[in-house]
């Protein structure tokens, strides 16, 4: 069985992860064009929080994963009606606003430092059979984890495309100004998506943290420059983008791993570099498809 | 004074003045500039481990540090040397970092370039001795001068007043004047700055090189007072403390900013020391993070131009026909720097 | 004595131009935001372009500046093929342009704004600067004077010290002006200089513009106001959908029927 074909299988596995974070995050750009860095903190919350209730409250862990879901969408909601929307009001340079999602990363990642303490944590997960197929291995855990993404997937898809609320969010993307004088309550699209994207953020937070086997209160920031980049690939702002750029950064980070474990993440950052030096736009600019930013499918 | 104390002061001296330097450096490239510079650290860090290197003579294979470009030079080459290795990261980075991709993006990917180069320093390539680091680092004159502890501390902190004294010269003329001017309108409106003659993307280059330069020197100076140096000394989020003690202290002020490093280093980060230890360890260098994550958030929104703002420049030498009152003209004064949002 | 507008095509050898602009092209995503556009300019005159919102006027003063790079076509400026220059080095060889909205440096003081569009300041290198103050400040002084004196001529001395930001948006749009003369154009591309303002403030504007084309300063105005086109205007060039559809001058170019047509249908 080669290494290269087993990665592959890992890079899926990885890129259901990213997609899950990538989607939510261009989602949030999408809508209020801020680079909300204190992104990954929600992850890092949303795994401990899933801790908490699957281990200390003893209970399993997918009701952890709902608790962390939750907790991500919450922390989203607050974010965005507390902070960042009211903030953006008073018309801040866009270095502000970047500095302001920095202070709140770090202030969110130290809390939980402060509770929980620096060390590494784990689910309990019982050992696991492994499928084998076509040279890829899996375990159960893992094909839950993708069919979660690709449910999540089609669920964001059916919203934005077959509800008002989506529609509305997508307008509001589009043109605010416009979306607004339509009739449509902007503040109440944007915190909606918010608390959706945080609700991505949330479930992506825990798998990540099931997936790697052991995490800290760290985990989320290291993984958010890896979310980002797979949201820069497929062109900040599109939903379709972000799940191709989290495809592109699944695989490529895993079969780096196969030569050098440690290079793993410099490889995705390389790959977003190189990408925003020939178009900024991502993937989707590449191909012609796309000229601004825009929550579109 | 007791030893103890003055090992104290000299250690908080030698950090002030080093993060002073860095502060002014950065200060340079974000507060008269506009470069969103996340990647920051990475420069100090070059010239720490280049000082380092250069002191420590060749590695010996199979030591019990492995690094490149080892050499045993006298003190002040690898100081120079160090800031040659700045300017050269600086050219290298700006290269693809500067771009006109937007001050957000680029301040991400200078992040990331500082998360890539954390990374690739920490595996066992051996550049720098991996997540080990460097250490038994030279103190620089130390057998020449044959002082003795506490007198070369002091010594050691008259050196770096030095070192400030030149870094606050250098950026003080190119913040003043004509150049200054030029770049604080390529902050303002880089598109209206470049309809009038101003090459951007040379210029930010010179900023980026000059901030890189001064970083760079100032991380040889730390390391050679330290004499260790390891990835966990320069995480990326450090770079956030210099942003912390800008914003706090002033943007676009040096005066501003040496309060910001005072407030921030000296009295957040060395003050807590003297509230009583609650809970485990670490829960006071949490909550230290956290304090000053809420104390950017705070300045962020209600004083984003910082405790000192930038000072207003008052060239005009006729005498202006003062509008009605008194009041008037005071009435103007007070509409100072209000709108100076970082 | 007014001349009329010449296509490029019908230009006596003798006599260059002062700016040629020749089969220009540029898309956008698949939009032809200018199709083929082609006029020159006369020295010392002042050139209105106009046309209906859509006719890509913007895109191609922003193709002279050098903001954009035309996909085909070339301009040529006292001489010199500009066709690719980045905007700094248009401006360097004297045109300048000016935007429409948000252009001041807005925390900088009204004078650091005229200062810092004079060209060639010794002090505004880096090296410059490094030889410290007795390095510039004679030049400092000669700039710092003829600052003053525009600030006078415009009416903004009350002003000097105040940063840009505090300014209403009539006093911004001649800070615009005045800085832009700071820079010794030979050439002015002026976006829309009137748009929303009017009366004794457009007046004076109106005036300030005709003094410099008197003072030797060549423009090309993109502007809607046809009225301010028809009095200070020598001739004009019309835009629609990208292509040029008339020229010469206003009185004769308004009965055109295409003309009519494109501004009515637009």
């Amino acid at each position: 069985m080669s290494l290269e074909v087993l990665a592959f299988g890992y890079g899926l596995v990885s890129a259901a992860i990213i997609a899950l974070a990538a989607v939510g995050f261009s989602f949030q750009f999408g809508i209020s064009k801020i680079f909300n860095v204190s992104y990954g903190a929600m992850m890092s919350v949303s795994a401990f929080v899933a801790y908490y209730v699957d281990i200390i409250l003893r209970t399993s862990l997918w009701l952890g994963l709902v608790a962390g879901g939750i907790s991500g969408a919450v922390l989203g909601l607050a974010s965005e009606r507390l902070l960042f929307s009211p903030f953006q009001r008073r018309r801040p340079a866009i270095a502000a606003v970047i500095i302001l999602s920095l202070a709140l990363d770090f202030f969110t990642q130290n809390a939980i430092n402060a509770i929980a303490g620096p060390g590494f944590f784990s689910y309990r997960l019982p050992p696991e059979t492994v499928f084998r197929f076509v040279g890829t291995a899996w375990t159960p855990l893992e094909l839950v984890f993708v069919g979660l993404a690709v449910f999540a997937m089609v669920s964001v898809h059916l919203l934005l495309t077959q509800t008002r609320f989506g529609t509305a969010m997508r307008a509001t993307a589009a043109d605010r100004a416009l979306a607004s004088s339509c009739g449509i309550n902007v503040r109440r699209s944007t915190s909606l998506a918010w608390a959706m994207s945080g609700l991505l953020a949330g479930l992506s937070g825990v798998v990540l943290a099931a997936d790697s086997g052991a995490f800290s209160f760290v985990s989320g920031d290291t993984f958010f420059l890896v979310v980002f980049a797979a949201a820069v690939v497929g062109g900040l702002g599109h939903t379709y983008g972000a799940m191709i750029g989290a495809l592109v950064v699944g695989i490529v980070t895993e079969e780096v791993a196969v030569f050098s474990p440690s290079l793993k993440y410099v490889s995705a950052f390389g790959v977003l570099i190189v990408l925003l030096i020939i178009s900024p736009g991502g993937i989707l600019q590449i191909a012609g498809k796309v000229r601004s930013d825009v929550i579109s499918e | 004074m007791s030893v103890a104390w003055q090992f104290y002061a000299i250690t908080l001296l030698v950090y002030f003045g080093v993060n002073l330097m860095a502060g002014w450096a950065i200060n340079f490239q974000y507060g008269v500039a506009g470069i969103l510079n996340f990647g920051f650290i990475i420069f100090q860090s070059i010239g720490a481990y280049v000082a380092s290197v250069t002191t420590l003579g060749a590695s010996q294979p199979g030591g019990y540090q492995q690094y490149i470009l080892g050499a045993t030079l006298p003190w002040p080459l690898s100081i120079v040397a160090a800031g040659i290795a700045g300017g050269l990261l600086a050219i290298v980075v700006g290269s693809f970092a500067l771009r006109p991709i937007g001050r957000a993006f680029q301040g991400i990917v200078l992040l990331i370039v500082a998360v890539i180069a954390s990374d690739l320093v920490s595996t066992e390539f051996g550049w720098f001795d991996g997540t080990n680091g460097l250490a038994a680092i030279p103190k620089p004159l130390q057998g020449a001068l044959g002082l003795g502890l506490v007198s070369y501390g002091w010594f050691y902190v008259g050196l770096t007043a030095v070192f400030c004294v030149v870094t606050y010269f250098v950026i003080r003329r190119c913040s003043t004047g004509p150049y200054g001017r030029k770049l604080r309108a390529l902050r303002e409106n880089a598109r209206s700055a470049s309809a009038l003659g101003v090459n951007v993307r040379k210029e930010t280059m010179v900023v980026f090189v000059v901030g890189g330069v001064i970083a760079a020197i100032s991380g040889a100076v730390l390391v050679q007072f330290l004499g260790a140096w390891a990835p966990s000394t320069w995480m990326p989020s450090e770079t956030f403390l210099y942003i912390a003690a800008i914003v706090v202290g002033g943007v676009d002020n040096m005066a501003g900013v040496a309060l910001g490093v005072a407030i921030l280093y000296t009295g957040i980060l060395e003050g807590v020391q003297y509230f009583p230890s609650i809970g485990v360890g670490n829960l006071v260098g949490a909550v230290q993070w956290m304090a000053i994550g809420i104390l950017v958030a705070l300045f962020l929104w209600f004083r984003p131009q910082g405790m000192v703002p930038q000072r207003r420049r008052r060239l005009s030498t006729r005498v202006r026909t003062v509008r009605g009152s008194r009041a008037n003209v005071v009435g103007v004064r007070e509409r100072d720097d209000k709108n100076v949002l970082t | 004595m007014h001349m009329s507008m010449v296509n490029a095509d019908q230009l006596p050898a003798a006599e260059p131009a002062f700016l040629t602009v020749t089969d220009l092209w540029r898309s956008f995503g698949g939009v032809q935001a200018v199709a083929g556009v082609s006029f020159a300019v006369p020295q010392h005159q002042i050139i209105g372009l106009i046309g209906p919102n859509g006719a890509g006027k913007s895109t191609v003063m922003n193709l002279i500046a050098g903001i954009e790079h035309p996909d085909r076509g070339s301009v040529f400026f006292d001489g010199a093929d500009i066709s690719h220059a980045p905007p700094h080095q248009v401006a360097k060889r004297g045109l300048i342009r000016t935007f429409q909205i948000s252009s001041e440096f807005a925390r900088l003081t009204v004078l650091e704004n005229l200062m810092m569009a004079v060209p060639h300041q010794r002090g505004a290198t880096f090296w410059g600067a490094m030889r410290g103050r007795r390095f510039w400040s004679e030049d400092e002084k000669v700039n710092l004077e003829r600052a003053q004196d525009l600030l006078e001529r415009f009416h903004l001395s009350d002003l000097a010290d105040d940063y840009a930001s505090d300014l209403s948006g009539g006093q911004k749009r001649i800070l615009e002006i005045a800085r832009s003369m700071m820079a010794e154009p030979k050439m002015l591309l002026l976006d829309e200089p009137f748009a929303g303002i009017a009366g004794p403030l457009a007046r004076t504007v109106e005036e300030y513009l005709m003094a410099l084309r008197d003072e030797g300063v060549t423009m090309i105005m993109a502007e809607h106001e046809l009225s301010v086109i028809d009095r200070c205007s020598d001739s004009v060039v019309v835009m629609a959908l990208g292509k040029v559809i008339a020229t010469g001058r206003m009185e004769d170019v308004r009965q055109n029927q295409e003309v009519i047509d494109a501004y009515l249908t637009a």
